[in-house]
């Protein structure tokens, strides 16, 4: 294989997964998801890569990934942000069962059906919704086909560590993006297996698995166990971000497309004689509190691009100092936010303060 | 005189001692004895993973010793289909669920299963309504039979006339054995351990997907005394879900 390859965001995905050791896929054809999906069957033609399966729907396809997890198998799963409900309810069964799963959420405008362009409106349903029965799941959030590609091994990575689900949120116009990925440079290894199937499972007691508990004082106990499951992985893990630019006339925060063009706006300032600082969080869940906190330390205004009705903002809301001078600029419909108008609204906003 | 005592069934090997939960009179606790029997007539080292769906079924793994999982609601197909695309040849794997949550949310997952010909082994505890959850409409609920939603009575103007999945199930081309049984009559019982024991087998050499619905009864929801609700059950069923070998990878359809 090359190690340089012209990949779309989605494609990185797919030869991240590979090369992570991904076994199985399982998916069903949506907008975005598709174009992962192919980019893995290809593979498979080629005799490399997981086996792909498109199942009859989506839920199925996460409910088939969970028995193949249960089996041994290391598993990806993709859907677009409509369906993200279902990712919610499986990544339940996940955590419950103690069982790792990627499972890519393409996201697009909505509410209902919308349109397949870019937005980010799915942000706390996919950070907060994961705890649907207490359970949990990080929530990753690359921008360009080399961090889609990054942050897809990180995931596995994750998701065999804890024995946990694992979400990357990646929204449409960074699925479709296309840039030349450089493997060789990414670390990309495959993730050591583990794991034992259920099937190779050993001892005396043939194993069981079940999240159904009638006993309130054994679900109590499994509980607990989850939260020290997660205690322990928050206690590690303090959340992947990037920090672009040092300047310190104001702190641009955005994830995904937001962040790419966050980053030109930035450079585009520069003869204006305006200097930015972009912080471009990766995970979501958990959230990179402390590198957030010193990036805010370089500047007073803090501008959010945020591409849903306020949902990025209230996430941030909590980290951000009362000292700090927020700006919002809210872009939403399926709409990329455009390099001219963001360079304008912080050279506005600026000026104005 | 002495009494001499003779030992006409044994226990089966896996069948777990748990005390099972089921209502005395279900026929859920003679469906899992015949699942063990059945599952005793592999050698001791076959690898074998049962799943089974939500409702009374959900305690299965307590009652079997063999891998069990124990799936969500409708997903209990899927998370089989999973299971077997990653054993591969190199075990056996079923699911064992209700009739509630294998043809109502479960459905189409079943049929696409069936229509790939997964290798798959499938029972179904057919018992006319959703027992657990305490005796509602399932989709084979019979015409006039009175649940906890049709207190008066199924009536086929608001729910239509119950369709027989099994049949339905019986003309997917890649479906290789499908049976039906009532779990409440010893004839009948005794065919059906066989039934069971012959789908593996077709999962086994042919790797092929079986499909058994076993006929029960749900005394508690029927609020009778466990003969009664035999003898009720038995006649009401009589014409609309037949028992019987449909299909077999032999012959094909058969009736
Ligand atoms: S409610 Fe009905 S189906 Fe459930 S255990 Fe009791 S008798 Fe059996």
């Amino acid at each position: 294989m090359e190690k340089k390859r012209l990949l779309k965001g989605a494609e990185a995905v797919g030869e991240a997964a590979i090369q992570s050791g991904c076994g199985r896929f399982y998916g069903f054809p949506v907008p975005n998801q598709s174009d992962l999906m192919e980019y893995l069957v290809q593979q498979e033609r080629a005799g490399r890569g997981p086996v792909v399966f498109q199942s009859e729907d989506p839920l199925s396809a996460l409910f088939m990934a969970y028995g193949a997890a249960l089996a041994g198998a290391r598993v990806l799963t993709a859907l677009n942000s409509i369906d993200l409900p279902d990712a919610l309810r499986a990544a339940s069964y996940f955590s419950a069962a103690g069982l790792p799963m990627v499972c890519v959420i393409f996201t697009q405008s909505g509410p209902g059906s919308g349109n397949i362009y870019p937005e980010q409106s799915s942000t706390l349903t996919a950070v907060y919704g994961a705890r649907l029965g207490d359970g949990f799941a990080p929530v990753f959030t690359p921008s360009a086909p080399t961090d889609c590609a990054a942050v897809t091994y990180k995931a596995f990575k994750t998701a065999e560590a804890y024995q946990i689900p694992v979400f990357i949120l990646i929204d449409a116009a960074c699925a479709q993006l296309v840039e030349t990925v450089d493997f060789s440079t990414l670390n990309i290894r495959e993730v050591p297996a583990k794991r034992v199937g259920i099937l190779e499972t050993e001892g005396d007691a043939p194993s069981k698995s079940t999240t159904l508990f009638l006993d309130i004082d054994e679900m109590g106990e499994k509980k607990e166990a989850l939260r020290e499951k997660e205690s322990a992985f928050l206690e590690k893990e303090k959340g992947a971000f990037k920090v672009m630019g040092e300047g310190g006339d104001a702190v641009i925060v955005a994830f995904g497309i937001g962040a790419i063009q966050a980053k030109r706006a930035m450079d585009a300032l520069v003869p204006e004689d305006i200097s930015c600082t972009v912080f471009e969080p990766e995970t979501l869940f958990p959230f990179p509190a402390e590198a957030f906190a010193e990036a805010l330390g370089k500047a007073r205004h803090l501008f959010i691009i945020d591409m849903s009705h306020g949902q990025f903002e209230s996430l941030l809301g909590p980290h951000i100092p009362d000292t700090a001078s927020r700006h919002v600029f809210s872009v939403t419909g399926g709409a990329v936010p455009r390099v001219e108008l963001l360079k304008a609204w912080i050279q506005g906003e600026l000026q104005s303060s | 005189m002495e009494l001499k005592f003779e030992q006409i069934a044994g226990f089966p090997k896996s069948l777990s001692e748990t005390p099972q939960h089921f209502c005395p009179g279900c026929t859920h606790g003679v469906n899992t004895r015949l699942l063990a029997e059945a599952i005793d007539t592999f050698p001791a080292g076959e690898k074998i993973v049962g799943v089974c769906g939500m409702g009374c079924s959900g305690l299965l793994p307590d009652y079997l010793d063999v891998k069990m999982v124990a799936a969500p609601p409708g997903q209990a197909i899927p998370v089989a289909v999973g299971l077997s695309h990653e054993i591969g040849g190199k075990g056996l794997v079923f699911a064992y669920v209700g009739e509630g949550d294998l043809y109502g949310r479960g459905l189409s997952a079943l049929l696409h299963a069936a229509k790939r010909g997964e290798s798959l082994t499938v029972i179904c505890a057919n018992n006319l309504n959703m027992g657990m959850s305490g005796g509602h409409l399932s989709p084979t609920t019979l015409l006039g039979q009175e649940t906890a939603t049709t207190p008066d009575g199924t009536p086929a103007t608001k729910y239509g006339v119950p369709i027989d999945f099994t049949r339905f199930i019986t003309g997917i081309p890649a479906v290789s054995l499908v049976a039906r049984f009532k779990g409440f009559t010893a004839g009948e019982i005794k065919k059906g351990r066989g039934y069971i024991a012959r789908a593996l087998k077709v999962q086994k050499y042919l790797g092929g997907f079986s499909f058994i619905e076993i006929l029960g009864i749900c005394p508690t929801n029927l609020e009778l005394p466990p003969a009664e609700a035999v003898m009720r059950t038995k006649t009401a069923v009589a014409g609309i879900y037949p028992s019987g070998i449909f299909k077999t990878p032999e012959a094909g359809i058969l009736t």
